[in-house]
């Protein structure tokens, strides 16, 4: 548990804010779930498994909207200021963050259902270890990601802000080699847009779990560590 | 690397020139470390205090604080009871002299002018230097001479019209006038708590101060009528510096555009009101302003 949340006087408030943070980790906990489910359906070619993430949407939408009532709660209640802004900023931001991971983790069981509708049409081995050796990568970025912010350690947070980049890479080299399926059969390229979806939704989590990190580091310092938009990682070249 | 508490001593030595910079701390501060960390200076002060130390008796009740005081802004300090705040201010126009076994050392300037000189007349500067206490404290006279009274023992009007001309300006300027008009001649204490309190701010404005310290101006008055005194320091700066002195961390962050803070005798910190009330330097200042001060 993140220590910085407690020592007020008034110890109520230590329990509002312990409760809110704990909280967006429930959230975070249910959304990693989703994810994990969803590469799980993708991995056995199980198309029922990703239906029930889908059905699960709501659930875990309705779950973000009572979060985000909470925390409109402490900040009208308690008017936090310094550290206490900040990590209650950050828990709103996280959470809008796992919002996000949860509308790709959507895509992504959609092109599960999609890919699995008819078992003729699945989608070659190859091409799916893309999806779900990137589905793997990002899922263990989000656990780490989820993991720092729930101990506020901005030593691990700093250790992570490369995976943009490197997400983007493994985009960029996923993308090469998905070409090659076009090339050598132009029939397949119904199902290599889709996983490139796919892949792009899963590349997104992977930003969203950076972005959880910068959000500890300015809980925990108020430093904002978020690049300038000229410094961004991006895969659209250069003219 | 240069550390906030070097950088900041680099600072206590090369007083006037220094430009405020953001001091953000390169090391953690230590906790039991009492050296004033942040922006103790600016470039345009209107009153500057150079290692001031406050004696009542024995006690020491204000340890070495050096602060700059800017013209038009308002600062505010923050602190728990006892820590000194309240004497700091009173310092400022020599209200302590009033207070037997009482003892200032260090300089505290008006501008260029040295406040404790000897040949220093407080009357005066009790006029420039004005203040606004915690509960209203009108004179038991009409409203009209309750700002009439400062203005004619500094001699500050000519004639009748010219008093009458300040009274009305002075009520103006305090967001008063409209209610008080028509009833000029009534008592001042028949006014409501909040009407009282910018009463006497206008009493204050009415003699031309530079500086107006205000020790919990609305610690006694409701939600409503403390919104009117905050939106009227906002106004008065413009013209007049302002000291606040708040238990109410709130109203600093609403009102002030510095705020220093004080603990147990020793100026902790001072710092842009944005900066510390979002992500202080000292961590006596983010325990006191976040409720953890045991």
């Amino acid at each position: 548990m993140n220590a910085q949340l407690e020592g007020h006087t008034m110890r109520r408030y230590d329990a509002e804010l312990t409760n809110a943070h704990i909280r967006v980790l429930e959230m975070g906990g249910i959304v990693l779930e989703q994810l994990n489910v969803t590469l799980k359906a993708l991995d056995q070619w199980d198309p029922s498994r990703a239906r029930q993430v889908i059905e699960r949407d709501e659930t875990v939408r309705d779950l973000e909207k009572m979060i985000d009532a909470e925390i409109v709660q402490v900040i009208a209640k308690r008017t936090p200021v310094a550290k206490d802004l900040r990590a209650v900023i950050g828990m709103s931001k996280v959470l809008v963050d796992l919002g996000r991971v949860e509308e790709k983790v959507i895509r992504v069981a959609e092109y599960v259902v999609n890919a699995f509708d008819e078992e003729t049409n699945s989608p070659p081995e190859t091409l799916l270890k893309d999806v779900i050796g990137m589905g793997r990568a990002v899922s263990g970025h989000l656990r780490q990601a989820l993991e720092i912010f729930d101990r506020g350690d901005v030593a691990s947070a700093e250790e992570g802000l490369g995976a943009r980049k490197e997400l983007l890479s493994w985009l960029s080299s996923d993308l090469r080699r998905l070409t090659t399926f076009v090339l050598e059969d132009a029939r397949m390229i119904g199902q290599v847009i889709a996983a490139v979806l796919a892949l792009n939704a899963l590349e997104r989590i992977g930003e969203y779990t950076v972005n959880l990190r910068e959000n500890v580091i300015y809980q925990v310092t108020g430093e904002d560590v978020r690049p300038p938009a000229a410094h961004r990682e991006t895969h659209v070249k250069d003219s | 690397m240069e550390t906030v508490i070097e950088k900041q001593q680099v600072l206590q030595r090369s007083v006037p020139e220094t430009t405020i910079e953001s001091l953000k701390p390169k090391v953690a501060i230590d906790r039991e470390d009492r050296r004033t960390v942040g922006d103790l200076f600016v470039k345009n002060p209107r009153m500057t205090c150079r290692k001031v130390d406050v004696y009542y008796g024995d006690k020491q009740a204000i340890r070495d604080v050096s602060l700059d005081i800017g013209a038009n802004e308002v600062i505010a300090m923050i602190g728990p009871s006892g820590c000194g705040k309240s004497t700091f201010i009173r310092c400022l126009n020599r209200m302590n002299d009033t207070v037997e076994g009482c003892r200032v050392t260090g300089e505290i300037r008006l501008d260029e002018t040295d406040i404790y000189d000897k040949r220093m007349d407080v009357v005066p500067l009790r006029a420039q230097v004005g203040m606004v206490f915690q509960k209203p404290n009108p004179f038991p006279k009409s409203i009209f001479e309750n700002i009439a009274y400062g203005v004619r023992i500094h001699g500050l009007a000519n004639d009748k019209t010219d008093l009458e001309e300040i009274v009305q300006h002075s009520l103006e300027r305090a967001g008063l006038w409209t209610e008080v008009k028509d009833r000029l001649p009534q008592p001042g204490t028949g006014l409501s708590g909040g009407q009282q309190q910018r009463l006497c701010i206008a009493r204050t404005i009415a003699v031309n101060p530079e500086v107006i310290l205000m020790d919990e101006p609305c610690s006694a008055l409701d939600p409503i009528a403390t919104a009117k005194i905050e939106d009227l320091m906002d106004e008065l700066r413009q013209k007049f510096t302002i000291a606040i002195v708040t238990h109410s961390m709130q109203q600093a962050a609403r009102v002030s555009q510095r705020t220093a803070y004080f603990h147990l005798g020793d100026l902790i910190e001072v710092g842009e009101t944005d900066q510390v009330f979002t992500n202080p330097l000292h961590p006596l200042t983010e325990d006191y302003i976040t409720g953890r001060f045991g």
